[in-house]
């Protein structure tokens, strides 16, 4: 074995390695300044008609410009771009990581049922006047409501999951049911509600970024900057899981715990942004498999990919949705609905196509 | 030296494998033979610590029970018998910084790790394979490529489960010939999984025979490994026979 040493200078191997890490880096700033661009552009698009100078001096020189002006800017528009970039980091990378969690390429943040849950916290508010955190302010309610629901319902699985020592197609199934319980009970909220609640409900369940404040901005700005660094920490250990499995024990990781630290993070990210934002889908599925495509599977450089390609998505849906009909906001949920479906598609049937 | 006592396992209500007790010295190669479903397997788990096992497991005098399982890790290389279905779109470079680096709370591979690779690579005759990523390789390159990925932790322990079962001939001899070298060389203690009698017969000095997770048979390869045993452990008649150089070859004629 001696003889076959070699100085990493003679390498070929890693010498070709750290070019391709070169290449992923080089990727990921490209992708990094095409999201800046995005949320330049996000910013100057609006409902209204602003021209795109003077939006942009509100941006830059809010000081000098009318009341007016730094209003819609400051307090409308920019709370909705960066909900718009954190919604899509928060999705993206919840998507990603209950991928790995389940080994399952088609998992998103809401297979365990965290949208119906969501849904149904939102509801109780909306159409029943009932929250489980009363005694906070009424603006806060349904936000609180929809993120104690959701959050509460991904942790029962997880846990009882670990207790009982279940697998992964058990977790699924165990979140199906949990799925359908809460879409019964929406429903039976839908039914029961009044045309106004419903009209309000069924709005909330398409996801919207226009109910966007500066307080959702800052609590979610803190959920993705405290969970996010672990992350990185955490990349070497969240790539050997996605190589090996459960075998990965083998290499010294605790893969129980790790799991349910992932899923656990899923669960917030995923809960935080659909309190805010309401159901926004195919971000979560989308955004990783984009990432892996450019950057492969090591995950100090798909998580980072994956955020970006989120964030990036997700204002470019943002921009489509004030674009596509003038004078007119389109629900966000569905115009990322819109745009992943084609992708999804050509996912499940051209990869199997593929195969053959 | 690897000693092991009493070590069994039960999973639901079967137990797979009954408490077996064995030494090992170390610089030593077991071959773990069997019929399907005899808990060879599950001997390998149980001490990789991939399963829940009862009993002792020393290591160079060290329990391997009251090791955590970083520390297990750190002493123990596994090759499973499944590797090959894993489809995970990393490069075989990048599979082995991960198995060196697993613990790393860095984002950077340490630079050891990159010469290592490179090390073991060349080793095994991989180099070519550096760049190819898991999911576009055979099943034989993959258990190569898993051998690799044991080996360059540097075990004490080196378990491989069937590590030959999707090689062609030429690499079976190589893969097997390799690891009884850095067993010898690095001193280090080998079981593993065959199937194959002549190649157990060539490549492990000491050689366990389960029957439904009993061991029926344990010694030197060339005591255990007789006509008479193959008949009562796989039921099948055989001829043994010993060329000039001592050799051995295993001939089977027909199912009891």
């Amino acid at each position: 074995m001696n003889s076959v040493s070699q100085t990493l200078g003679q390498a070929p191997s890693a010498h070709v390695y750290k070019n391709d890490v070169r290449r992923k880096l080089l990727l990921i700033v490209v992708f990094l300044i095409l999201t800046v661009l995005a949320v330049i552009t996000d910013l100057l698009c609006g409902s209204g008609t602003l021209p795109w100078h003077v939006a942009l001096d509100g941006v830059f020189h809010p000081d000098q410009v009318s009341p007016m002006v730094h209003v819609v800017m400051w307090d409308l528009r920019m709370p909705v771009t960066i909900t718009a970039v954190l919604s899509g980091i928060g999705l993206a990378i919840a998507g990603s990581l209950m991928q790995t969690v389940l080994d399952n390429p088609l998992a998103e943040p809401f297979t365990l049922g965290i949208s119906s849950a969501a849904g149904f916290g939102a509801a109780l508010v909306i159409v029943f006047q009932t929250s489980l955190v009363s005694f906070l302010p009424v603006d806060y309610l349904l936000t609180a409501n929809a993120f104690i629901f959701s959050l509460v319902t991904v942790l029962f699985i997880g846990m009882f999951a670990a207790r009982k020592g279940l697998s992964v197609e058990m977790i699924v199934m165990l979140g199906i049911a949990v799925h359908f319980i809460f879409s019964a009970l929406l429903g039976l909220a839908q039914y029961v509600a009044n045309v106004d609640q419903l009209q309000s409900l069924v709005f909330w369940m398409m996801g919207s970024l226009q109910k966007s404040t500066w307080t959702q901005v800052g609590i979610n700005t803190v959920i993705i900057v405290l969970i996010v660094p672990i992350l990185l920490l955490l990349s070497w250990q969240i790539s050997a899981l996605r190589g090996f499995g459960e075998q990965a024990q083998v290499l010294g990781i605790s893969v129980a715990r790790l799991r349910m630290l992932l899923l656990t993070f899923s669960a917030l990210l995923a809960s935080a942004i659909t309190a805010t934002i309401g159901v926004v889908g195919f971000i979560g599925l989308v955004a990783p498999h984009v990432a892996r495509m450019l950057v492969g599977e090591d995950q100090r450089f798909t998580q980072l990919m994956t955020m970006i390609v989120g964030a990036l998505i997700m204002t470019l849906s943002s921009i489509v949705s004030k674009m596509l009909i003038p004078g007119v906001i389109l629900p966000i949920g569905m115009v990322t609905s819109l745009l992943g479906v084609p992708f999804f598609v050509w996912l499940v049937f051209g990869r199997s196509m593929g195969r053959r | 030296m690897l000693n092991v006592n009493e070590l069994s396992v039960r999973i639901g209500r079967v137990d797979i494998l009954k408490p077996v007790s064995f030494e090992l010295a170390a610089g030593q190669s077991l071959a773990l033979l069997g019929r399907n479903g005899a808990g060879k397997s599950t001997l390998v788990k149980g001490l990789a610590g991939l399963v829940k096992a009862k009993g002792d497991i020393q290591l160079g005098g060290v329990g391997l029970n009251s090791m955590t399982q970083k520390e297990r890790s750190q002493v123990i290389g596994y090759v499973a018998q499944d590797f090959s279905s894993s489809n995970v779109r990393l490069s075989v470079f990048e599979l082995l910084l991960l198995a060196q680096n697993s613990q790393n709370m860095q984002l950077r591979a340490s630079p050891e790790s990159l010469v290592l690779a490179q090390d073991m690579l060349n080793m095994l005759g991989l180099a070519h394979l550096s760049e190819r990523m898991l999911n576009e390789m055979s099943g034989g390159q993959r258990q190569m490529v898993a051998l690799a990925l044991a080996l360059i932790r540097k075990p004490k322990l080196l378990l491989l489960d069937e590590p030959t079962s999707a090689l062609d001939l030429a690499n079976q001899l190589q893969l097997l010939q390799t690891v009884r070298d850095y067993t010898q060389e690095q001193n280090i203690t080998t079981l593993m999984v065959l199937h194959d009698l002549n190649l157990a017969h060539r490549f492990a000095d000491q050689t366990m025979i389960l029957e439904s997770g009993n061991v029926s048979a344990f010694g030197d390869t060339h005591e255990v490994l007789t006509a008479e045993q193959i008949a009562n452990s796989y039921g099948v008649h055989c001829e043994v026979f010993v060329g000039s150089d001592g050799s051995r070859s295993i001939h089977p004629l027909s199912a009891i």
